[in-house]
């Protein structure tokens, strides 16, 4: 909650927590990943001082989302290629999407908004911040 | 029949538990105003609060955080002084002296530090290190130097949760300076707004923006921006106002809390209008 702030783009802010949900989908299969994105999500709500289950929400859809891609025979490769990169992305800016939706009722938004601003670009910068994880996947496995 | 929910449930089980979960998400959606729930947060808040203000107190080791808080301080002081003596110079006089004028803006500030902060364009939320030790309670006004932060919407023992004006949830009475327009002020999510003000109202680029004598949970002359852009809606009898904020959230580490509680101020003299006792 400290670093955060100093690593945001204006309005555009990483999510690393939803990184740590998609390795756990990618780790243990969508059921697991499901419950590991609620729990993630609540400790998030408990200590940001947001409104207490939107995070919950939005990150819950984002482990089942990731566990889609969960393969037990490919789990390396998911978590060492650029291929995690793309689940990340798809995961942050779906995750980005409804967690806005869910906190902004009081206001009226576009879609174009919602999708661009706070769905496609934070997905990109939380992509970004997944690339130190499969570098160190990569090493680890010597590939 | 158990069989067949036993296949049921093993084979639709990441779908039962999403749809669980996600029912239990919006259930606590809900319930974001109860006093368990909130006794919950304001327990864990408290918790994560004082880690995070460990980390920040060894970040910050080499600083004199002191010596700046006692000068940030001091400047809300006289910033707050600064708009009042503005209002007094707009104010005509001889009116003040007819209604025996008092001034009651002798506020009580606390400093504190933002140990955490929800950084979104949605949802603005600051953590601070001060709470009901302190004396701050709910609906306090929080600033700096430069203008309105935000209210204290929580408090725990030490620390306490400031929404700040870059929030969907933010809506405040405000006035023109210069003109003594009043409006509400919200957050779109890009921008502060004063919606509908009508088109012959006295307003123009670059007037002062001040918290209203009409809000009742702010106490008046609060400086919150200056208006940066004014467009008429459709019809032309109204128009819109983009205020362009004093405070930049971003950039803001310390803060001011006004001990003040107007609504208590408010709710004691309604009950005695009204004949009760507060």
């Amino acid at each position: 909650m400290s670093v955060i702030p100093m690593i945001s783009i204006g309005s555009v802010i990483p999510d690393l927590v939803i990184i740590v949900v998609v390795g756990f989908s990618l780790y243990y299969g969508q059921f697991f990943g499901t419950i590991f994105g609620a729990f993630a999500g609540l400790f998030f709500d408990l200590v940001s001082g947001g409104v207490l289950g939107s995070a919950m929400f939005a990150k819950t859809i984002g482990g089942f989302i990731a566990g889609y891609f969960y393969n037990e025979n490919k789990i390396d490769y998911n978590t060492s290629s650029m291929f995690f990169l793309l689940i990340v992305f798809l995961t942050a800016a779906i995750n980005s999407f409804f967690y806005l939706l869910l906190t902004s009722s009081e206001i009226k938004l576009t879609t174009s908004y919602l999708i661009l601003e706070q769905g496609i670009l934070p997905g990109i910068y939380t992509t970004f911040f997944a690339l130190p994880v499969i570098i160190y996947n990569q090493r680890r496995k010597g590939l | 029949m158990p069989q067949f929910i036993r296949v049921f449930l093993s084979k639709f089980k990441e779908y039962i538990v999403l749809v669980l979960l996600l029912i239990l998400s919006l259930v606590l959606i809900t319930l974001n105003n109860n006093d368990k729930v909130r006794n919950v947060r304001l327990y864990t808040l408290g918790f994560f609060a004082s880690l995070n203000s460990s980390l920040l107190q060894l970040t910050s080791v080499f600083e004199n955080t002191e010596y700046i808080e006692s000068l940030e301080k001091h400047n809300a002081e006289l910033m707050l002084e600064n708009n009042r003596l503005r209002i007094y110079g707009l104010e005509n006089q001889k009116l003040n002296d007819i209604l025996n004028f008092q001034s009651t803006t002798n506020y009580k500030i606390e400093t504190a530090k933002i140990i955490s902060r929800l950084v979104s364009k949605i949802n603005g939320y600051f953590i601070i290190n001060k709470g009901i030790e302190n004396e701050i309670s709910e609906g306090m006004p929080v600033i700096t130097d430069e203008g309105f932060v935000g209210i204290i919407i929580e408090s725990s023992e030490n620390y306490s949760v400031v929404r700040t004006f870059e929030n969907s949830l933010f809506k405040v009475a405000v006035k023109i300076q210069r003109s003594n327009v009043n409006g509400i002020l919200n957050w779109d999510g890009k921008n502060l707004l004063i919606n509908n003000v009508p088109t012959t109202d006295d307003v123009e680029v670059g007037d002062r923006v001040v918290i209203s004598e009409l809000s009742s949970i702010l106490p008046p002359t609060i400086p919150v921006g200056i208006v940066s852009e004014k467009e008429s809606t459709v019809s032309g009898v109204l128009s819109n106002l983009k205020i362009k904020p004093f405070v930049e959230l971003n950039s803001t580490r310390n803060v001011m809390v006004i001990k003040v509680h107007k609504s208590n101020e408010l709710d004691s003299l309604l009950y005695k209008i009204v004949g009760g006792e507060k």
